[in-house]
């Protein structure tokens, strides 16, 4: 596999993917991503990245009961698989390491109140 | 899974678009998702807005994650290329397995797209014309169309002044080219040598720099700026100086002295021009006083990049106003204010130089131009002949569906999709128009020096041009592949395995009336070509054989190129062509009716009394024996006579010319000739019976004949053999005429040279229609095997139970003779729109008799029943056993 690396919009769709669980589909994913940030998304670019994300092997889906406001089709619900909780277990600690060196005297230059 | 139906589903139209697009496996979910938004959406903010964002978030699916892989159904399996080696080593195999088949469809694809590419090689090649000239995007043409009174002109002729006169005034104009005609063959003398020369004219030195033409020895720039100036073309300079290097020397015009000044590369034949002698434009303005009414200057200008034609066309116009509308008063009898009033007109307007050739059809062209019609009408026969052999091969095909029927099941079975199944045929027919591209470039190389003739061209075959023939004959090959292969891929692949292996017939009755039509269609195309080829042919033999009002046969017309050397030995010559045998008369006239036509004089007449009656005629200066060598007859009065000095005053009219006058008694009637600006009376002599001087597509045009001086021809009747008159003819001439050319034609030969383009499509219309007709019976050939082979049980059945072979003959013939009479009922309204159309440019034709229709009808029948009988009657005699235990 070529990249293993977590997108920013991936590492956002995979956080979503494990807040919902056990209910993760293609369109409640949508619906919570635009929630949480405001973002316009279009459905197709959370499937399209719900697909990267299986191919990188950080998420495994399986395939529900039809429903009757689905026009009787069936959806994928999808859950974290280990590698994608290490993935993102690495991303936050990266993050939380990096932003503890950041020295005070640079946030401060910012002006940034509330730390 | 299918489409719900409830009323508030989303569009559909989005959802075909998906399925179509998406991959199988990805589409449940992605559909799935779609579908409960929309509801979602609609519950919201309404139907539209849902169906809207549903539109919306659809085309956002169409990204590389969720689309189809092309060329390959299954994204796991890549190997391809195995797939379509045993596709082509399939095709290979059932094309040898039936010989007859692969042979009549790959002959009929072949003829075909020979057919087309030739038709395509002589399309490309009229539409090459005048396209060799640098810049010929911004060249025109400058037309005159004036319409005046009685007068009308209307011809690629301008004033000789407008050219300074648009360089001077009108920015757009960077350069103005001029071309002026006078006599296009003539004479020049090299010491005391007289040389015939061809395509002369004059220009200006602009001329050699508008038009690219390339210069072998001397330098074009000014090259024609001195009246007695020349610059001629290669074969000109080796005619007249042979071994000897032309620049530099004297040629003798007209008593003038001209000097070479430059040799150029002999003219190509694209081009509505071709110019072998070209002498300065200032010779001819340096002798005579020339202004904005001497309309004899072919002028061409070549316009700044950007400029455009309707803005000069404007300025042109403008110029017409100041310059011309005060003349016409005094030209045309019209006043300044009236002539684009009361049904006159007058304007200048310009032709694209890269439109002449096709397009353009006017009064005294350069040369005969090319016609658009017979381009349009052969490209409809090639594509037609193109799609007989398409039908060929999808009736073929699909005919023959029974027996590929068990590979389909076999391969269906052993896991191809229905995708890979109408790959595979798809493929097989694109091997079979390959294959046919392939053989038809022979049959072109090969054939062609037999449509060149038909034509009259020299088209040769090569892959280059722009844009290249292979690129195009690829593409070609590859669209009418899956063109014609397209329907019997998908019937072959619908198959159902089960049912074929077990060897039940797919095709349910209904399938073969597709068949049926298909055969109908061919064979009314096919009749609708009999008919025009027949009508064609007809209405030019009529042509060729109606009773003229003169005797073409048997007269030679001879041109005179210099009157004064003809002067001097006239009766020496006339007392020795009198002193032969099979010489039976001679004559001199201005003009001969065949090539008459070409040198249209307009005089106005007037006749006396209340109302002045004018009318505009052609008028020949004729002498004496002129009428009787021509073997005209009078149909009243008499000829003009030698001996009476009164006739110098006579007119003879013809019947027309009598009839447009509305003479109560013609004989004897007084009547003013006006030519140019001097008036005659004369005395009406004689009335000459009507006779075609023009194409039979003008009605006859009054026309009168008096005794006039400078006649340039002499018709010369003869009895026995053309050669044995032309060299009798040709050696007193040369004793006689003072080293004259001897430039001499009989006048049938001439008549038929008129009817040019009409002979060229007849030749066309007849080889294409006959091609035609021969692919359509090659499908038939091979649907009549096909179809008598699958009825071999049904007929050793019949004959066990008793019938006749000849009963069992009738029953397999009547099944074919049905679509065929059908197809000939289609085809006679469309054939007599076609063919009426066509003769409705003829003003005498032929009437389109029922004989026609029904004479096509009965040959295609005829040729049906042919095609037909040898495979019914071999079906019809065969022993009912073999055919029963044929298995």
């Amino acid at each position: 596999m070529k990249g293993t690396q977590l997108g920013e919009f991936e590492e956002l769709v995979l956080l979503i993917v494990g807040v919902l669980y056990p209910d993760a589909y293609g369109l409640s994913i949508r619906e919570e991503i635009i929630n949480q940030t405001k973002r316009k998304v279009a459905i197709g670019a959370v499937h399209s990245a719900l697909s990267r994300l299986q191919e990188k092997g950080f998420l495994e889906s399986r395939l529900d009961e039809a429903t009757h406001e689905r026009g009787g089709r069936r959806k994928r619900l999808f859950t974290i698989t280990y590698s994608g909780k290490r993935a993102l277990e690495k991303n936050h600690e990266l993050r939380n390491n990096l932003f503890n060196k950041i020295p005070e005297l640079a946030l401060k230059g910012l002006n940034l109140s509330g730390i | 899974m299918e489409n719900d139906t409830r009323p508030n589903r989303p569009p559909a139209l989005a959802d075909k678009i998906l399925n179509w697009l998406c991959r199988d496996e990805l589409i449940e979910e992605i559909r799935g998702d779609l579908h409960e938004f929309y509801g979602m959406e609609r519950a919201e903010k309404g139907a539209l807005r849902a169906k809207w964002t549903y539109w919306y978030h659809m085309l956002h699916f169409l990204r590389p994650f969720a689309l189809k892989k092309l060329f390959s159904s299954n994204s796991q399996n890549s190997n391809n290329i195995a797939m379509y080696k045993n596709y082509f080593l399939i095709a290979l195999r059932n094309f040898r397995k039936d010989k007859l088949y692969s042979f009549l469809n790959l002959s009929g694809l072949t003829i075909g797209i020979a057919s087309c590419l030739m038709i395509f090689l002589y399309v490309r090649d009229e539409y090459s014309f005048d396209k060799h000239h640098e810049g010929y995007e911004q060249i025109y043409r400058v037309v005159t169309d004036l319409k005046l009174g009685d007068r009308e002109f209307h011809r690629p002729l301008a004033p000789v002044v407008l050219a300074e006169h648009l360089t001077e005034t009108v920015p757009e104009v960077e350069e103005a080219a001029r071309f002026m005609v006078g006599q296009f063959n003539s004479v020049v003398d090299l010491g005391d040598q007289q040389m015939q020369i061809k395509n002369a004219t004059y220009a200006t030195s602009e001329a050699l720099s508008v038009f690219t033409i390339p210069f072998v020895a001397g330098n074009p720039d000014r090259a024609l700026d001195d009246p007695k100036t020349v610059v001629m073309s290669e074969s000109m300079a080796t005619h007249l100086f042979p071994n000897e290097d032309a620049m530099g020397k004297i040629v003798t015009f007209n008593t003038d002295d001209f000097i070479v000044k430059g040799i150029y590369k002999d003219m190509t034949e694209n081009s509505h021009f071709k110019f072998d002698f070209i002498m300065s434009y200032a010779y001819q303005t340096s002798r005579f006083e020339m202004g904005w009414m001497s309309l004899n200057t072919y002028t061409y200008l070549k316009l700044a990049k950007a400029a455009s034609p309707a803005a000069v066309e404007v300025k042109l116009n403008e110029a017409l106003q100041t310059y011309i509308a005060p003349l016409t008063q005094e030209t045309f009898n019209v006043p300044a204010d009236e002539i684009n009033a009361n049904g006159n007109h007058a304007r200048f307007y310009l032709q694209a130089l890269a439109d002449i050739h096709l397009k353009s059809n006017l009064d005294r062209e350069i040369n005969a131009n090319g016609s658009l019609e017979n381009v349009r009408t052969i490209s409809i026969i090639g594509m037609i002949i193109l799609f007989i052999a398409g039908i060929n091969f999808v009736n073929l095909s699909t005919a023959r569906a029974a027996i590929r029927g068990k590979e389909v099941g076999v391969r269906k079975v052993l896991g191809s999709k229905r995708k890979q199944l109408i790959t595979q045929f798809l493929f097989e027919s694109t091997l079979y128009s390959f294959g046919a591209f392939i053989l038809a470039t022979g049959v072109v190389i090969l054939m062609l020096p037999y449509f060149n003739q038909i034509i009259g061209r020299e088209l040769s075959f090569s892959l280059g041009g722009t844009p290249p023939l292979w690129l195009l004959m690829t593409l070609a090959a590859v669209v009418l592949g899956v063109g014609a292969g397209c329907y019997p891929a998908f019937v072959l692949s619908s198959f159902n395995p089960g049912k074929t292996l077990k060897g039940q017939s797919q095709f349910k009755t209904g399938k073969s009336w597709l068949r049926s039509s298909l055969v109908v269609l061919q064979f009314s195309i096919s009749t609708t070509l009999i008919v025009v080829t027949l009508v064609v042919n007809n209405q030019l033999s009529y042509v060729m054989d109606k009773p003229l009002g003169f005797d073409k046969d048997k007269l030679i017309t001879l041109d005179i190129m210099d009157l004064n050397r003809y002067d001097l030995n006239e009766e020496v010559l006339k007392n020795e062509l009198e002193s032969k045998p099979n010489i039976e008369s001679y004559s001199r006239s201005g003009f001969v009716p065949v090539s008459g036509s070409r040198r249209q004089f307009y005089l106005e007449k007037y006749g006396e009394g209340a109302t002045k009656e004018s009318v505009s005629v052609q008028s020949w200066p004729v002498n004496e024996t002129y009428i009787p060598t021509q073997g005209m007859s009078l149909k009243a009065g008499r000829n003009f006579s030698k001996d009476l000095a009164s006739d110098t005053a006579g007119l003879i009219l013809n019947e027309t010319a009598a009839r447009s006058l509305q003479l109560e008694k013609p004989l004897g009637a007084r009547l003013t000739l006006k030519a140019g600006g001097d008036s005659y009376n004369m005395q009406v002599i004689g009335i000459v019976e009507d006779f075609h001087f023009a194409s039979m597509k003008e009605s006859i045009k009054p026309l009168i004949f008096y005794q006039g001086s400078d006649p340039w021809s002499i018709s010369v009747r003869f009895s026995g053999s053309p050669q044995e008159a032309l060299s009798t003819l040709k050696n007193i001439w040369e004793n006689n005429s003072g080293g004259q050319p001897f430039v001499a034609d009989l006048v049938s030969q001439q008549y038929t040279n008129q009817y040019q383009k009409e002979d060229q499509m007849k030749g066309l219309v007849n080889a294409f229609s006959i091609l035609a007709i021969c692919v359509a019976i090659l499908g038939l050939v091979g649907l009549a095997t096909f179809m008598t082979e699958q009825r071999r049980k049904e007929m050793g059945i019949r004959k066990v139970l008793g019938a006749k072979p000849i009963q069992l003959f009738a029953g397999l013939l009547k099944k074919f003779t049905i679509p065929i009479i059908i197809s000939c009922l289609l085809a006679v309204p469309v054939a007599y729109l076609a063919a009426n159309s066509w003769l409705s440019e003829y003003v005498y034709r032929i009437s389109l008799s029922p004989l026609f229709f029904i004479g096509a009808s009965l040959l295609m029948i005829l040729m049906a029943w042919l095609t037909v009988s040898f495979q019914s009657l071999k079906v019809a005699r065969s022993n009912p056993t073999e055919n029963l235990r044929y298995e």
